[in-house]
């Protein structure tokens, strides 16, 4: 799965190259959620779960109609296509993690906590932030590269965290 | 307050959501005979202000159904009702806030079908299509479908691409199915579509091509097929799997093969640059020319089980009455990977000639010990992938090296 996120992080990189000055007045704090990165910390169990949220979320905002700017379609697709195999490897990790931890505690009810449905909904937020800034921007050039750019870095945060665990 | 004190505020505030569309309802005690209204007002967790709720003002009835799109639905809302009568007005009545996502229910899939002779497209569309609720969740449902038909017993299918073609189905017959989906997370379902039915076709003219199969040659992949018929066309379709991997109709984005699109063989060969994604769907569809036939079963391509796991390089060093090897891979795609390293005794007298001795390790360095001093050893290496597909790579290059003398680092 890490290897998979790190091939998306360099195609994500492909489209960024160079960040036009023009665009710097419409850069966004997004605020990334870092409640998160103390949750799956201390919550090893459940990264599998955020991994494969976040690769889902962000495959979503990739496979908007109005991400055609963004890059040649064939570029786009071989980005939705390696966004895809990620969400099927993170889902793949997800199940095996919930199959290992129902045979660890069979008394384990619902396989996500309330901590888990906390940082659920703390990621949709996010999420939703950059949807309504995509919006708000009416999908500019500008506006996609800076999604961009969050959308790699939120990788890259959860690269490191799934090779510490 | 003025004009409040007789009046008594709505009570049993409640709220139904599902999808987009919400459903408030309270209740009254009237005590006057006079003509009460209702208007109920919402608050969203960042604005302080209450906003006006639309088809819910001055009221006569204790329910109102509105959709409220576009708002976050992951942040705390609540809900305010009072009545209304003449110039006087209650007191309002404060629901407790809650988070949208967190109560809405999941409305049915709607479902559209096509017939074929001997299968059904079920096209389903996600909850809420279009709307704020679920517009994040699309890839968080899963479906399950439930069809019968005269002499075929309910069966279930849950389809992981869309739209799903249920096939080995009888021509000419009824078909009935329903449709339900289920968020994976919040694991929450929705009740089951209503059930639709649905004739499939006269059998076709011309069959299907079946078996359809791919294999490689150097830069291309050989698609080959079967059909019943001779001299028939043939043409040859892809799709990028993440393309069907959510609800919709994607016929639109099937693409053509430029070298498979019209022959009169059983087989085409195409460059693999044709196909730039990782995974992709291919389909083939017979015509004589005036009649076609339906679309082929669509085989799913995962190009990493053709992509060859080049050797990889090594390097010795001698150390003492041992040989360091380390393993690495040419384009350092070594992740996920096994490491097979065999050495032998390079001698020119064969009785003395050993079998290569074999040390296999999930990492790329080796420490090959206990050799005799002053000895050329010979060297190599291979890796094997145990990911989704099993692959072994050819050995590499082999490297001989002359160990220490004894006693020497």
């Amino acid at each position: 799965l890490d290897h998979t996120i790190l091939e998306n992080m360099k195609l994500l990189s492909s489209i960024r190259t160079t960040f036009p000055l023009r665009c710097l007045k419409d850069i966004t704090d997004f605020e990334f959620p870092q409640e998160i990165l103390l949750y799956v910390q201390h919550v090893k169990k459940d990264i599998k779960a955020v991994t494969y949220h976040i690769s889902s979320l962000a495959l979503i905002i990739f496979s908007l109609k109005d991400s055609i700017s963004l890059a040649t379609e064939e570029r786009l697709e071989r980005i939705r296509s390696g966004l895809f195999k990620q969400v099927q490897q993170a889902r793949e990790c997800m199940v095996d993690e919930e199959n290992k931890n129902t045979e660890e505690d069979s008394t384990s009810q619902h396989p996500h906590s309330e901590g888990f449905k906390a940082v659920y909904l703390e990621l949709n937020k996010y999420f939703f932030r950059i949807r309504k800034f995509l919006v708000n921007k009416k999908y500019s050039f500008c506006a996609w590269k800076i999604v961009v750019v969050e959308i790699r870095r939120c990788f890259s945060i959860f690269y490191k965290l799934l090779n510490m665990n | 307050l003025e004009g409040e004190d007789n009046l008594r505020p709505p009570e049993d505030v409640a709220i139904y959501i599902i999808d987009d569309n919400y459903t408030l309802k309270w209740n009254h005690h009237r005590e006057s005979m006079g003509n009460v209204t209702f208007s109920a007002e919402y608050q969203k967790g960042e604005g302080r202000i209450w906003l006006k709720v639309p088809k819910c003002q001055h009221i006569t009835r204790t329910k109102c159904e509105f959709s409220l799109l576009g708002i976050n639905v992951y942040s705390k809302t609540q809900f305010r009702v009072r009545a209304e009568e003449g110039n006087s007005t209650s007191s309002w009545n404060e629901a407790d806030s809650f988070i949208p996502f967190y109560k809405a229910h999941v409305s049915p899939p709607r479902v559209h079908l096509k017939a074929e002779d001997k299968a059904i497209l079920v096209y389903i569309s996600p909850p809420g299509e279009d709307g704020t609720m679920w517009a994040q969740e699309k890839r968080c449902f899963n479906y399950t479908i439930r069809i019968w038909g005269r002499s075929f017993p309910v069966r279930e299918i849950k389809p992981m691409y869309f739209p799903k073609k249920i096939s080995k189905l009888l021509p000419e017959t009824t078909y009935c199915l329903e449709v339900r989906a289920v968020h994976t997370s919040l694991q929450r379902h929705s009740n089951y579509s209503s059930a639709r039915c649905i004739n499939t076709t006269v059998a076709n003219k011309i069959p299907v091509p079946e078996n359809l199969e791919v294999d490689v040659q150097g830069d291309s992949y050989v698609l080959k097929w079967d059909h019943a018929f001779a001299n028939m066309t043939f043409k040859a379709q892809w799709i990028p799997v993440y393309s069907k991997s959510s609800p919709g109709n994607h016929s639109d984005k099937w693409k053509p093969i430029p070298t498979c699109a019209n022959v009169q063989t059983t087989h085409c060969v195409s460059p693999r640059e044709t196909f730039h994604t990782g995974t992709f769907f291919l389909r083939v569809q017979a015509s004589d020319g005036n009649n076609t036939s339906f679309w082929s079963e669509e085989k799913l391509i995962d190009s990493q089980k053709y992509t060859l796991l080049p050797p990889p390089v090594i390097a010795v060093t001698p150390t003492g009455d041992s040989l360091l090897v380390y393993v690495s891979c040419k384009d350092s795609k070594c992740n996920g990977l096994i490491y097979e390293v065999i050495f032998w005794e390079n001698t020119s007298n064969t009785e003395k000639r050993q079998h290569p001795q074999s040390m296999i390790k999930e990492h790329p360095e080796f420490n090959v010990v206990n050799l005799r001093p002053l000895t050329v050893y010979c060297v190599q290496a291979r890796v094997l992938s145990t990911g989704v597909w099993n692959k072994t790579s050819k050995f590499s290059d082999k490297l001989c090296k002359k160990t220490h003398p004894g006693n020497s680092s």
